[in-house]
């Protein structure tokens, strides 16, 4: 199943991940060549595999569209792991593995005796990526959270919105997308090159409270440092004026305009025709325009408001100034094509037409990274379990019988 | 304040990689992650370059660069060496560096040095063995690919902001510059997948990522692509009412969990909507421990169904329970109860937290400069045999000059350099 071709394509992943963050983590080292093997129930169906945008009218784990997107280039086997067999055949899966990954909450993988410290008796150079909301230990490692939770006590919340409003809900998940599987990547990654210099294995520890904290910027420093609580700065910068999205022709339109250096306010002043307002000293430079911003944004929003969105950010841009339509599905399906053509994919499936995916973020000269369908649940069961394990094929049928492969 | 311990015995995992930073604040987070896990980052500036980052905040207000808690913040480990990509000796200098780098690192198209010095493609074959990292406002195959991004231009473009936010007002952005966050950890991703390719292949490879693709993987559940395709779903901003709820004028249609709820002294979040079975029982038991239920003991509301046909009566019995206590009460006694429940916490709440203390999150870090030390935000990940680390603080432009060029250059080289 390997393309020798792709770097990690000797690299195999026994991904006990559920729902989000854990299988979104694993994602880039299957799309590059790496066997990442899902482990998964056929009986407590993964969540994922069920919520979220859906075809109407098919009952299937197979179709849910987050699912498919964050799993792309896997392999599925299903197991009972609360029976020996399924869990002995665990086992023997990880000791052919490099790495084993779970995102459970408390210590799920202990009570199945896939601890870390029972993992390396399995596999004493093994990688074990742990990835509970809370990490491994601390009072609070058995409190329980996802995305909407994560956002808000980690920090993310408490600096979005406005000063006078309450903190802006989330409109994304944002933790289960970014820090919580991209750090986690990150660190398996390293750990990996780590282990073929050394030949050690580790465990990594990825609190995604923490790793979501890590997001914050200058927040900490800004406190600790200065005593002082950032404001929720609404859709303004310290470091930019103008900074703001502004209002275009039609319903619900805007662009968003950033002016970072003095070139960039020239020309966008040249683009808007030299008004005389622009002129006036209380634009003069930066702390001028930042201490006159809502003016400021006025004037500019007189400007934009009888143009289409995307006339506004052609225009700006060939002139040099940072601007970009506000963009929903629709846009990024129909008006950027580009953004269509290079990053998603229509992803054949065997139960219904198509569904759209997003391709792989990290393009590498020479490599073409894979990006195939996310396995049906329990797919390559038999593949597991025969090719890379040796069970004999009238074994594999007395499991099926016995449920072990439930 | 206990901080991260420092046990000498440990290598850190990027120990003797050499990576050369000529990143703008885009690419400032994945220079950050490499660094904090050992990797030798060198930032190649001037005192003109300098003057173009000199971000705000700053400690005790002071605005040069020494004083930027941005720089603080994301330079951590690294160090400085001064070079005049604009002079010839600066160039020649430059080059030399690239013949012993393992990592290059650009932003593009704003970028202000490696174009006019050496041409991407001349990277390539000069040095095969430099892994050339590049980081994009919008893929180079994209119509838009030589248009220029900041943070919010890029949560903008990427489908982001178009979901955060409140109905009534403008698109929000997410606050911490959450697009540059993204395309590093990317970044940083793909120039591992670059490294572990070269252990192999003895050959450096060129790697790109975009802000506008990055980023746009963080919409992938509440605006998955295919909800537009099947459902003819183009989702908008909800404000506090879940990420999945449509907004409608029909007020008697079934509300959604909101996610979050006022309480005495803030705000706290509450995830309903996946709640796992027995969940229901449990959150009545946490109401009654309050006398919050009001009429929710009803036999009627064990029915899912008329639960969500009356979710927004659910909703206004949440809203007065929080509303009568605090915002460190209600999280602790939901988690007793397995409900998921996590207070808004902003800076001084994390610095108070016992979690992050018991877990030894913040970290101390001692400025070389000999003023004081500071608290910094700690380890995204514990590594058990390599553990991150922040070494040295933010250096000043040009620290490490001469130091570098004598380490990594052969002396004849070096000394051409800085003579």
């Amino acid at each position: 199943m390997n393309n020798p071709r792709l770097p990690l394509s000797n690299i195999r992943i026994a991904d006990f991940g559920w729902m989000i963050a854990g299988p979104l983590a694993t994602r880039v080292f299957a799309n590059f060549g790496a066997e990442v093997i899902r482990i998964e129930s056929g009986s407590r169906i993964d969540e994922i595999r069920v919520v979220g945008a859906r075809p109407e009218g098919i009952e299937s784990p197979n179709v849910a569209g987050v699912f498919n997107d964050i799993n792309t280039s896997k392999l599925s086997m299903t197991l009972d792991l609360n029976t020996d067999e399924g869990l002995s055949l665990a086992k023997n899966v990880i000791e052919i593995s490099d790495v084993v990954t779970n995102n459970f909450r408390g210590d799920r993988m202990g009570k199945w005796g896939l601890d870390y410290d029972n993992l390396k008796k399995i596999k004493p150079d093994i990688i074990a990526l742990s990835m509970p909301m809370m990490g491994s230990d601390g009072p609070h490692q058995d409190y329980g959270g996802n995305g909407i939770n994560i956002i808000a006590g980690a920090g993310i919340s408490s600096i979005t919105g406005y000063p006078d409003k309450a903190p802006v809900g989330t409109g994304s998940l944002y933790p289960d997308f970014s820090g919580n599987p991209n750090h986690a990547s990150i660190a398996l990654l390293a750990a990996i090159r780590y282990r073929n210099r050394t030949g050690k294995g580790q465990f990594i520890d990825l609190a995604q409270y923490e790793s979501t904290v890590s997001l914050l910027g200058t927040s900490i420093l800004e406190y600790t440092a200065n005593g002082k609580l950032p404001d929720r700065p609404g859709n303004r910068s310290q470091n930019m004026a103008p900074h703001n999205v502004y209002r275009c022709k039609g319903m619900d339109r805007w662009c968003a305009i950033a002016v970072s250096t003095e070139e960039e306010w020239q020309n966008l002043k040249k683009v808007l025709g030299e008004l005389e307002w622009m002129n006036q000293p209380k634009f003069a430079n930066f702390n001028q325009r930042k201490a006159n911003e809502e003016e400021l944004d006025e004037g500019i929003s007189n400007w934009t408001s009888n143009k289409d969105a995307y006339e506004v950010m052609n225009l700006l841009q060939s002139h040099g100034v940072p601007a970009g339509v506000v963009q929903d599905t629709e846009d990024l399906l129909k008006r950027d094509k580009s953004f269509t053509d290079t990053h998603v994919i229509d992803m054949p499936h065997p139960e219904i037409d198509s569904m759209k995916v997003h391709g792989e973020t990290i393009s590498m000269s020479g490599v073409t990274p894979k990006v195939d369908r996310a396995p049906l649940l329990g797919e390559h069961t038999e593949y597991i379990l025969g090719d890379l394990l040796g069970v004999a094929e009238s074994k594999i049928d007395n499991l099926y019988v016995s449920e072990v492969l439930k | 304040m206990p901080t991260e311990s420092q046990n000498p015995v440990h290598a850190q995992v990027l120990e003797g990689v050499k990576i050369i930073d000529l990143t703008g604040p885009s690419g400032f987070y994945c220079t950050k992650l490499l660094a904090d896990l050992g990797a030798d980052v060198i930032r190649i500036e001037t005192e003109s370059t300098a003057e173009l980052e000199t971000f705000a905040p700053f400690y005790r207000g002071k605005k040069d660069i020494d004083s930027s808690l941005y720089r603080w913040h994301f330079h951590t480990n690294k160090r400085s060496v001064e070079l005049d990509l604009a002079s010839q000796q600066g160039k020649d200098t430059f080059l030399h560096l690239l013949e012993v780098a393992d990592v290059l690192i650009t932003t593009e198209p704003q970028n202000i040095a490696n174009e006019t010095v050496i041409k991407k493609a001349e990277i390539r074959t000069r040095y095969p063995q430099l892994i050339h990292t590049v980081i994009r406002a919008f893929s180079s195959r994209s119509a838009y690919s030589e248009y220029k991004a900041t943070d919010i231009v890029a949560l903008a473009m990427s489908g982001l902001m178009a979901i955060t936010g409140f109905p009534e007002d403008p698109p929000n952005q997410m606050g911490g510059e959450q697009a540059y966050h993204m395309v590093s950890m990317h970044a940083a991703t793909g120039t591992l997948v670059a490294l572990l390719d070269r252990d192999l292949t003895g050959k450096g490879k060129d790697i790109e990522v975009s802000m506008q693709e990055c980023t746009s993987m963080a919409t992938l559940q509440t605006a998955n692509l295919n909800y537009y395709i099947w459902q003819n779903l183009n989702r908008q901003r909800t404000g506090l009412n879940h990420p999945f709820s449509v907004p409608t004028a029909d007020e008697t249609l079934p509300a959604y969990p909101k996610t979050l709820y006022k309480c005495l002294d803030g705000w706290v979040s509450y995830a309903a909507h996946l709640a796992p079975p027995g969940a229901w029982e449990r959150f009545l038991q946490w109401l009654e421990d309050h006398d919050s239920q009001q009429d929710l003991r009803d036999p009627k509301y064990l029915d899912p169904e008329i639960r969500q046909k009356n979710q927004n009566h659910i909703n206004e019995v949440m809203a007065g329970h929080c509303s009568k206590l605090k915002a460190q009460e209600l999280y602790h006694s939901a988690q007793s109860y397995r409900l998921l429940c996590v207070p808004v916490q902003n800076a001084a709440d994390l610095i108070a937290d016992k979690q992050l203390e018991e877990r030894h999150f913040f970290k101390n870090v001692k400025h070389d400069d000999g003023s004081e030390d500071f608290i910094y935000p700690g380890a995204p990940y514990k590594l058990s045999e390599t553990p991150w680390d922040i070494k040295n603080n933010s250096p000043k432009i040009g620290q490490h000059t001469k130091e570098v060029l004598d380490e990594w250059l052969n002396p004849a080289n070096a000394k051409a350099s800085y003579e």
